[in-house]
This record gives structure tokens, sequence and C-alpha cells, in this order.
């Protein structure tokens, strides 16, 4: 929702939200990486939103939009985690160190541009399996049904997947930097 | 070899904790491995990372390219004639007050439609040419005002529905332009005493230029004023978050390259008892502030009002 002063230009609402739009998927990538279960993620992101809506006359146009609103996003995280608490989850002092350690907004655009370059090199099936869990958001056992594995036998192939995908993006990441 | 095996462990715990699927012993190790080890929250974020970039650059990255399917986007909506009409997903962005509304938007309870009386409160396909949208904000309930003007259809844009359209206004590629509507709920029957109100809105957004991506907003907003009142607490920022009993809202992105079609967006609101007005909020704005032009267009608007049998989200809250 957006506040407005009458037959005026944008107020600092609105244009906070078309900021958030158009840095949505740094804020969600950030999110999801400290919140691996997406529907949680899904519940941050909007209070994220909610919050950045509220809290927009504090942000200075010009500014980095994406590493104020991941500063937030990191709040309602540690938020969620408390109002959420499971057996199988890490500890809270995991998180905040986590946190604290988090990449730059600018490392995960460095990481995101090399990521589509190495999803790219990947081969079908495994780029089939990441595409059924993050676009789809097939669970282990949907997978399984429909490619006639057995559970197990896709969590290590989506884990393996990752490493691949990690492994080739540090790697691109060295050699775009001369390292 | 030991700090393979070790960096080995680490990268399948860290893929269990990402696949949700840690026993808590497991997870105990990992959080004190976290806690303890710069190393270990690097080569977190390594992975995590990809966790969390990998579905929207796998759409960027053209799944259809890549997997010979197509990606999960927003079900087109054919031209349609009389009323049979197609239910459309939405894949967009859903935001409550509260947390429990937020649950609602994306789970509404299947069990309970089929006991829900809907009833159709505003169509809107702007047919009237000499209607005029004057203002950014309703000041009466009941009408339409915005940045938008009513065109006939033409062979840029064929219409949704009827033979008109509203076209918002050419502005900064930076802003959104917003089409917006008041309701004033004393105006139709309270629900039941057994029942719990929601409103429905459906509307459909179009962007000329394909090669450009849009982004289309529904926001709906409940207050307990009258009408009239709502505009001044509209404009002024520091009150209108204490004010507001209820908002929500869906943005959806068009990805570039896709042919231009319309996009069919949908959000629901649960309406607490104390309503008196309801604002329907529709924009439209460019992603990249620098690309090209693109024209947006609105049409088919729907608002319906929802009674369930009981609260919708008592099952729900968290």
């Amino acid at each position: 929702m957006s506040g407005e002063k009458e037959n005026d230009g944008p107020t600092p609402t609105e244009e906070v939200q078309l900021l958030f739009v158009r840095h949505e998927n740094s804020i969600r990538a950030f999110i999801r990486a400290l919140q691996p279960s997406l529907s949680d993620a899904d519940d941050v992101l909007q209070e994220t939103f909610l919050t950045v809506s509220r809290k927009a006359s504090s942000f200075e146009i010009g500014t980095n939009f994406t590493a104020w609103a991941c500063g937030i996003a990191r709040l309602k995280v540690l938020e969620n985690f408390r109002q959420n608490k499971r057996a199988n989850v890490l500890s809270e002092k995991a998180i905040i160190a986590l946190t604290e350690d988090a990449p730059s907004p600018e490392s995960f655009k460095e990481r995101e541009q090399a990521l589509e370059k190495c999803i790219a090199k990947l081969p079908a099936k495994p780029r089939d399996l990441l595409w059924r869990r993050y676009s789809r958001r097939q669970s282990s056992d949907e997978m399984a049904d429909a490619l006639d594995m057995t559970s197990n036998a896709v969590r290590v192939a989506l884990s393996k997947a990752r490493v691949v995908l990690r492994d080739c993006i540090n790697l691109q990441l060295k050699e775009t930097k001369g390292i | 070899m030991k700090k393979d095996k070790n960096t080995s462990d680490l990268d399948d715990m860290l893929n269990k904790y990402l696949e949700g699927s840690l026993t808590e012993e497991e997870a105990l190790a990992l959080s004190n491995r976290i806690e303890q080890s710069r190393e270990v929250r690097e080569r977190y974020w390594e992975l995590a990372s990809i966790h969390g970039m990998v579905e929207q650059t796998m759409q960027t990255a053209s799944l259809q390219a890549t997997t010979g399917r197509e990606s999960a986007e927003p079900e087109k909506r054919p031209r349609i004639s009389g009323l049979s009409r197609i239910k459309t997903g939405i894949a967009g962005m859903a935001i409550g007050v509260f947390s429990a509304s937020v649950v609602w938007a994306f789970n509404l309870p299947q069990d309970k439609k089929s006991n829900q009386e809907v009833r159709e409160i505003v169509s809107e396909s702007f047919e009237e040419s000499d209607v005029g949208f004057k203002g950014r904000f309703p000041t009466e309930a009941g009408k339409w005002f915005g940045e938008i003007s009513s065109i006939p259809e033409d062979e840029i844009i064929s219409s949704a529905s009827g033979v008109r359209v509203a076209k918002f206004w050419d502005k900064s590629k930076a802003k959104f332009t917003y089409a917006r509507y008041l309701i004033d709920l004393d105006e139709y029957a309270k629900p039941g005493q057994n029942q719990s109100r929601s409103v429905r809105v459906e509307a459909s957004f179009f962007a000329s230029n394909p090669d450009e991506s849009s982004v289309f907003q529904i926001r709906l907003a409940a207050f307990s004023q009258e009408p009239q009142e709502v505009r001044p607490i509209w404009n002024n920022q520091e009150i209108l978050f204490d004010q507001v009993l209820q908002h929500v809202g869906r943005n959806h992105i068009t990805k570039p390259g896709q042919k231009s079609d319309w996009q069919r967006l949908e959000a629901s609101i649960e309406i607490p008892p104390e309503t008196r007005s309801l604002v329907i909020s529709l924009g439209a704005g460019m992603v990249d502030p620098n690309g090209d032009q693109s024209n947006l267009y609105l049409d088919d608007i729907r608002v319906s009002l929802v009674d369930s049998p009981h609260a919708i989200y008592a099952d729900n809250a968290r």
C-alpha cells in the first residue's frame, strides 16, 4: 500500500515499494539463504516488504537500497526463527553469527551472475531436478515419483548439483578476478 | 585428506539443512560448528546462496531453453466472451499486516470454498469514453480515480473484456501509476453471525512492450473510517500504518522476451468486522527505469464479496 501527497510525485512509500520490486530477487535470495524453508522464506519476504513500506521515510534515496532492505530482512529472519522454533533448525546463536558474516548484496549479485552461467553448463538431469525443486517447488517424494527414483537418491542428486554449482561459481569468480 | 573428509561432511550437513532433513542432533552439531568457525560460516553462505538464488536464476536463464518446459508463469487469460471465466494462479507476492492473513492468502482452505457465498459487487471494463478519472485517490466511494484514460481497443491492444480498456498515463519510468477505487461496505448487507467476509479483486494488466519487464500490483487496504475520511489518512505517512486494519497486496513482474498478453492477477483480503471502507489500488510500472517505454493497460476488473461459514484464518493462524 502506498501513502501519497495529493496530486504530487511519489511518496517515500511508493518509491521504496518500487525499489523493493526492482531488487526483490537479491532480497529474496538473501532471505532464502538464511531461511531454507521456501514457505518460511516467503513469509519473511512479505514481512520485510511491509516493514520496508512502514519505514520508507527513513530510507535515504540514492543510498544502497538492497543493503538497507537486507538489514531489515535479517531482523525478520531472526524474528521468524524465534516464533517458529523447531527441533531440526539451527540455533539462534548460529543464525546471528551467520547474519553477521553475511556476504554483501554486491557479492550476491556477482554470484548470481556466475550462477546463471553455471546452470547452463549443468547436464540436463541435475538441471531438471533443480527446476523441479526450486521452480515447481516439488518435494523429494514428488520428484522421486515423477522420475522413478528414490527420495534419498533425489536428495543426494540435488546436493551434488548444489555442490557442483558452488564449485563452478567459485571458479568463475576466481577467473573473473584473475586469482 | 582429513580436511577433505571434514569439508565433505560439512557439505553433507549443510545440504541436509537446506533440504530440511537434519536430525535434532545434527542441527545442534551444525549450529556449534557455525558458531565457532568463520570458515564454516563462509562455506555455509557459498552453498546456501545457491539455494537462495537458483529459483530466480533458473527463470531468468530461460527454462524453455534449458529444459524445454514452460516456467511457472501466471496463466495467460485468453480472450473470452460472456461469463465463462478462467481462474488463474499468480506468481506474485502476498503481503498481510497480520501473519495469519499471509497464510490465508496462500492457503485458502479448499473444503470451505463450497460453502462460500460469492457476490460480485464491481465489474469494470472502462466502456464509457467520456468518464474522467481525475485525482490520484478517491474522494468518494463507488468511482474509479487515478492516472488512467478509457481508450478504444485498436491494433496494438485488444480488450480483455468489452471494446475499451483503461490506459495508464505515460509517466516517468521511475514511477508507478495507479487506478484506485473505494468501497463503502455499509452499502452491503453484513455477513451472517457465523460468517467471515473477505473481498476478492481480479484485474487484467497488459504491457505493450514485451522486451521490457513491467510490474503490476494489486493492493487492498481496510479502514474503519467512512470513505471521505480515508484520503487524508492515506496521504499521511505518520498515521497510515497505525490506522489501516488490514493490508494485502500482490506484485507480479513480467519477464522480458515473452509474448505480450493480458496478465490476470487476483488478490483477496480478510475484512475485519469493524471495517467500513476498502481501498482498491491497482498499480503498474516499469522495472527498469532506463529501459524502453511500454504502454500499460488495465481491464476487466471484478470485485466480489466472499462470505465464508466461519473465520477463514482460524485454522491457519500461527
